[in-house]
């Protein structure tokens, strides 16, 4: 069993109602009541609202989809573990930005980044690294590299038998396995796939539906650039969570990824960037 | 192999020689040869070896001491250069001897650590004499010293910041909080500044069948010839042994020349060699037996090196503490998360190879490939304070960075191909990207960030204009034209 460190441990209980159909009103931070034996991974303030259980039950597969901002949303789920001192490793990920991750939270000291070329090492690329690293990040999308290579992607092999066994190894350790398989990745820009193509891919590999947690982004929208002034400055994203069990019934929430200090932030309803920007200063 | 601990209160004779040339060097070992078998060089300049068979042997201590400084101190006598002046008028003579820029000075303390030190404080005390220090006077012996002595350039650091300044405040801060605060390098600082323990590495005799023998045909008559052999070799007994979690702490090198000389120099390091140190040794190796006593001198270019690990560590890689992290065997027991994550990064180097596992290094820049890179878990890099460059582009930064670039169209509404000047005026205003097959609208942007970096060298200098654009579905990207040539540097996943 894990030893607590990173982790905080929170009751299976939460203490909030949903709120009615109408969907996308931020459900109150659940309160702790007492402890139970399972390792929670502690997450930011601002997604801690939008979890069932307030934070990543230790022992989950988590994948993060939608029409974009996938790997945003994975790394802002990772920071709050990362920050409290677990370790992160990333398979396949060397597109990864690293400013963007410190941006978001993740703690760099932590960070590891492995190479993945030969694909019949995954098995025990996997079981190694949940053995020892509390979260592990996996592209699972389309993978350019894959195409070229003529190699199965991760969420080719997911898809088959791989998932089967990250569940297992998760359930064993206490670790979490995040999948990140929206259009990201070196993908994101090249072979362009449309939206509406991305989430159908995803079901068709059919580990979405057996995965623990689901974050589905359904809308992005920037603000900031204006005609050619300006910067990129926040990101509005429309998040919808569901999964298993606690997770089964679907929450949605507005995120602000990045929000005015850099990394996620509530939105509050209706709000956009220029509303939280007054609000922050 | 049977792994045994240290024990660390090993009497040990350390020898200093401040301002010597390997060839110099050379005759210091041989002098200090004849007293034990068993002496490892450090570095020229530095060797050691246990004291407590020899000093038996030679009559204790003190006595062995003394002549292992004397028997130094004629070796680097050898070369006495004379002056004669002659007095104007009086002609009178005047000897004047120089013993060269030399000083030498020996050590003995429990330790290697407080060994050097003593002999350090030898040579600072006019070198004639040398120091023993006793094992009760040990940690009065340690405490004036400044911490920089330990070699831990980060974890000084931090601790001058705090008002920590002597070994004696590390002793006094108390080993639970040395442990606590800085974790296995704090824990192992304290101990060496108390003079109790050295390391708490795990050490073991090496596997004979680890050497490396490597050729070199034709026999190189250059030492860069030879160290260039000395490399690949190097390299090769090293993932040999990080294939077994093991990196080597003990080195024996023998070179052997095309005539059937041979030489052997059995050398140490606490911190495990990495190829680079075992070329730089082969080179102090052979440039002293080149340039060293005149009957043992090589007569034939070198046919032929031998590396023998003697003496190997498990590796139990701690990060260090200010971030990054190092294969130094520091064992023992650092944060359980720690060490699980490095013995797994042990493991899968081992199984995939040192490059397998990586580790985000800030280097800087103004682009976003520039501010990172990732280097190999244990790779060492100077880490550079720091600070934001001027003509960074502002923050959030891209999630996703494509290198190479994404080679794309951007075009205004008439479908014309969007040029910059250099001054930043654009041609039209940005419409449409096409990448492959894909038209993605631009439904906003930004820019242009103008870039004009190495201005002064035609060669490689870089101009570019970089926008960010967003399109329909909210995607965001970084989109730079350089050189008449539009590419996706970045997408804002």
């Amino acid at each position: 069993m894990f030893d607590n460190l990173g982790m905080g441990v929170l009751s299976e209980t939460v203490g909030s109602d949903l709120g009615a159909a109408g969907g996308s009103c931020l459900p109150a931070i659940p309160e702790t009541i007492g402890t139970r034996d399972r390792p929670m991974l502690k997450v930011t303030d601002a997604l801690g609202p939008l979890l069932p259980l307030g934070a990543i039950p230790g022992g989950s597969v988590v994948s993060v989809t939608g029409v974009g901002a996938c790997s945003s949303l994975a790394l802002a789920l990772v920071a709050g573990a990362s920050r409290d001192g677990a370790w992160v490793a990333a398979v396949g990920m060397e597109h990864l930005g690293l400013a963007a991750a410190e941006e978001m939270g993740v703690c760099l000291d932590r960070f590891v980044l492995v190479r993945d070329e030969d694909p019949s090492r995954r098995p025990m690329l996997m079981s190694t690294l949940l053995d020892a690293f509390s979260l592990v990040i996996v592209p699972t999308g389309p993978s350019v590299r894959a195409r070229k290579a003529r190699t199965r992607t991760w969420g080719q092999w997911m898809g088959a038998d791989g998932f089967r066994r990250v569940s297992a190894r998760v359930r064993e350790r206490g670790s979490v396995a995040v999948l990140i398989d929206g259009p990201g990745g070196e993908a994101s820009s090249l072979g362009y796939p449309s939206p509406d193509r991305v989430g159908a891919s995803g079901g068709e590999r059919g580990f979405l539906g057996g995965s623990d947690l689901v974050l589905r982004v359904l809308e992005a929208s920037w603000t900031g650039p204006d005609e050619g002034h300006g910067a990129l400055q926040h990101r509005q994203v429309e998040v919808e969570i569901t999964g298993r069990r606690a997770a089964s019934r679907p929450r949605r929430g507005r995120l602000l990824l990045p929000g005015p200090s850099g990394e996620v932030c509530l939105a509050a309803s209706g709000e956009d960037g220029a509303d939280a920007r007054q609000r922050a200063g | 192999m049977p792994a045994s601990e240290l024990v660390e209160v090993e009497r040990i004779l350390f020898l200093l020689v401040h301002g010597v040339t390997p060839g110099r060097f050379e005759a210091v070992v041989r002098a200090v040869e004849a007293f034990t078998p068993r002496m490892e060089v450090v570095s020229p300049g530095r060797l050691m070896f246990a004291m407590r068979g020899p000093a038996r042997y030679w009559g204790g201590e003190e006595e062995l001491a003394r002549k292992v400084r004397s028997a130094v101190g004629d070796a680097l006598s050898c070369q006495i250069v004379r002056h004669q002046e002659v007095e104007k008028g009086g002609g009178a003579h005047r000897d004047e001897i120089d013993i060269g820029p030399e000083r030498a000075g020996v050590g003995v303390a429990g330790g290697s650590f407080a060994a050097e030190l003593a002999a350090l404080k030898a040579i600072e005390n006019g070198g004639e004499s040398s120091i023993l220090i006793p094992e009760s006077e040990i940690e009065a012996f340690l405490a004036p010293f400044p911490i920089g002595v330990l070699q831990q350039p980060e974890l000084v650091g931090v601790l001058l910041r705090l008002g920590i300044e002597t070994l004696g405040d590390i002793v006094a801060l108390g080993r639970a909080p040395m442990l606590e605060r800085f974790g296995e390098q704090g824990r192992a600082s304290w101990l060496l500044a108390s003079g109790q323990k050295a390391h708490s590495l795990l050490y073991e005799v090496a596997d004979p069948q680890l050497e490396v023998v490597a050729e070199v045909d034709p026999p190189a008559a250059q030492v860069e010839a030879a160290a260039f052999v000395a490399r690949s070799a190097a390299e090769r007994l090293g993932s040999q042994l990080s294939r077994s979690g093991l990196a080597c702490t003990r080195l024996t090198l023998t070179v052997e020349t095309e005539h059937g000389e041979v030489h052997t120099r059995c050398w140490y390091d606490r911190n495990s060699f990495t190829p680079a140190m075992v070329v730089d040794r082969l080179r102090w190796q052979v440039e002293g037996w080149i340039s060293g006593d005149e009957s043992n001198r090589p007569t034939g270019g070198v046919a032929l090196l031998r590396l023998v690990p003697e003496e190997v560590v498990r590796v139990v890689a701690a990060p260090s503490l200010l971030g990054g992290s190092s294969l130094r065997g520091w064992g023992g027991a650092g944060r359980e998360p720690d060490e699980r994550a490095s013995r797994a990064v042990a493991r899968l180097q081992g199984l995939l190879g040192p490059g397998a596992v990586r580790v985000p290094h800030r280097q800087g820049g103004r682009s976003p490939q520039d501010e990172f890179k990732w280097i190999s878990w244990g790779q060492q890099e100077t880490r550079k304070p720091w600070a934001p460059w001027p003509g960074r582009l502002p923050s959030p930064s891209p999630a996703v960075i494509h290198d190479p670039p994404v080679p794309t169209e951007v075009m205004d509404r008439t479908g014309r191909r969007i040029r910059v000047s250099a001054r930043g005026e654009m041609t039209g205003r940005p419409h449409q990207m096409v990448v492959g097959e894909a038209r993605i609208r631009i439904d906003q942007w930004a820019g242009p960030w103008l870039l004009d970096e190495r201005w002064w060298d035609e060669e490689t200098r870089r101009r570019q204009a970089r926008f960010q654009f967003v399109d329909q579905y909210g995607r965001a990207f970084l989109v730079v034209l350089e050189s008449g040539v539009w590419s996706i540097a970045a997408a804002y996943d």
